[in-house]
């Protein structure tokens, strides 16, 4: 029990695939400019990260190692279109604003990155796990940005005004640069200090 | 294991059989949740023409069904020559023909020139023009900083020179900065002003805050320069090509004269 509780928790904070693994970042400034966005993305990602891994490692032992890059693309990108179906089906507005990044999950380097470096080797239990736990870690950093941004950029969280913003009458002036990617950088870093502040044996030397 | 794993037999195998099994499932769902999409795709587009009629309230939920009932009641479909500013057909008709396909079909289109910096090189030669009892909808596209911008600008019948309504529905502009021209406050800015200056459109977006009194001009959004610059093309175009539509229609007073 220990085993699975570790894989599942080890990478959202000890080994997060953002702050330590410095994966997937692009989507990461893409997607959180609105908490709504942000969560819909991270429950994608966790998603496809999760079955995608689990599909990878139930047929390890018969991936030929020449192929497997393409095999395991061609199991990511079939959850990948089946999300965006769905969303496009069930929740159409979201899925207008997050556009082509859910198509982009294909390239998210944590996706390929969980499937060949911890399905390959592990059966499909324990990588299941692993997705869903470096999908939750991707998920905690996508939606502590997402919030700063979209409180601090445009005075609301969740769409629901918090901040009354000069535009729409009320005392608050927006930051715009928190709205536009660079911000995001910053954040990320934040985090990854804050991170690593804590956890002194994640710098790097 | 290994080395029968890698023979190139099971390398076609595998290959083969991964393909054919996502391919399974994902046309299976491309299949199934297609009259979904399309009917949410046409929710959309309908909800925004009642919003841009007057007939529909913001935020307001309403289902496909009473959506297509209402159009049916209320609104009007006309197509529209924009050259001659004739009505060529009317409803059921009106509704099947597509300005956004027509615009990239030679023969069907025309190339867009003058002074309005669209950012698009062509449109179709007939127009759609959704008219109530108390306005005039006309649809309008054109590029904003990063993203073709699509909306509505909605005239009074009575005057087809004050604006009712002003609003887009498809854009990709920052969200935040270009994006606030979602902002139904910003839209409300356009309600009461003028389109037109004698047959020239003169309504604009300025920098910085309009004079109340100021029939033309609206408030610009800050941090938004370009897709502003944008919005004025795009409505100033549009304005420009239905001209003689809205002359005719004056004139005939809406009725369908051929």
């Amino acid at each position: 029990m220990k085993k699975y509780y570790d894989i599942l928790f080890a990478p959202i904070f000890k080994n997060n695939p953002v702050a330590l693994q410095v994966l997937g970042i692009c989507s990461a400034l893409a997607v959180t400019t609105k908490l709504e966005t942000a969560l819909t993305m991270s429950l994608a990602v966790t998603f496809v990260t999760a079955f995608s891994c689990m599909a990878v490692s139930s047929i390890r032992k018969f991936i030929p190692d020449s192929i497997r890059m393409i095999v395991q693309m061609i199991i990511i990108a079939s959850f990948v279109i089946m999300v965006d179906l769905v969303l496009k089906a069930r929740a159409y507005e979201i899925s207008r604003q997050l556009s082509v990044f859910v198509g982009l999950i294909i390239t998210n380097c944590i996706v390929m990155g969980r499937a060949e470096a911890y399905a390959m080797k592990n059966p499909p239990v324990e990588s299941f796990l692993d997705g869903i736990g470096n999908g939750l870690g991707y998920s905690l950093v996508l939606l502590v940005v997402a919030a700063i941004r979209e409180l601090v950029g445009s005075g609301k969280l969740f769409g629901q005004t918090i901040f009354l913003t000069v535009n729409d009458g009320g005392w608050y002036q927006p930051w715009g640069i928190m709205l536009l990617a660079p911000s995001a950088f910053f954040l990320i870093g934040f985090f990854i200090w804050v991170l690593r502040t804590f956890r002194p044996e994640q710098i790097e030397e | 294991m290994s080395s029968k794993k890698d023979s190139t037999f099971q390398t076609f195998l595998v290959a083969f059989l991964t393909c054919a099994v996502c391919g399974v499932f994902v046309s299976t769902a491309a299949v199934m949740l297609r009259p979904l999409q399309v009917e949410n795709q046409e929710l959309f587009k309908n909800k925004n023409i009642l919003l841009a009629c007057g007939l529909l309230e913001r935020g307001e939920k309403i289902s496909a069904q009473k959506c297509r009932e209402i159009l049916d009641k209320e609104v009007r479909v006309l197509k529209v020559d924009f050259a001659t500013g004739k009505i060529v057909a009317e409803g059921a008709e009106a509704l099947k023909y597509d300005e956004r396909l027509a615009a990239k079909t030679p023969g069907q289109n025309v190339s867009i020139s003058g002074p309005y910096k669209l950012g698009l090189t062509s449109r179709g030669r007939f127009g759609t023009v959704y008219a109530t009892k108390d306005r005039v909808v006309l649809p309008i596209v054109g590029k904003g900083l990063w993203s073709v911008m699509s909306g509505f600008i909605a005239l009074d019948s009575e005057s087809l020179n004050t604006v009712e309504c002003l609003l887009f529905y498809d854009h990709a502009e920052t969200a935040g900065l270009g994006g606030e021209i979602e902002n139904p406050r910003w839209q409300n800015a356009w309600v009461g002003k003028s389109a037109f200056e004698g047959n020239t459109p003169k309504i604009h977006v300025i920098k910085g805050v309009a004079p109340k009194d100021s029939p033309f001009e609206v408030d610009g959004i800050s941090g938004s320069t370009l897709t502003c610059n944008g919005v004025n093309a795009t409505v100033g175009y549009w304005l420009s090509q239905y001209r003689p539509f809205l002359t005719k229609y004056a004139e005939n007073k809406g009725e369908n004269v051929q």
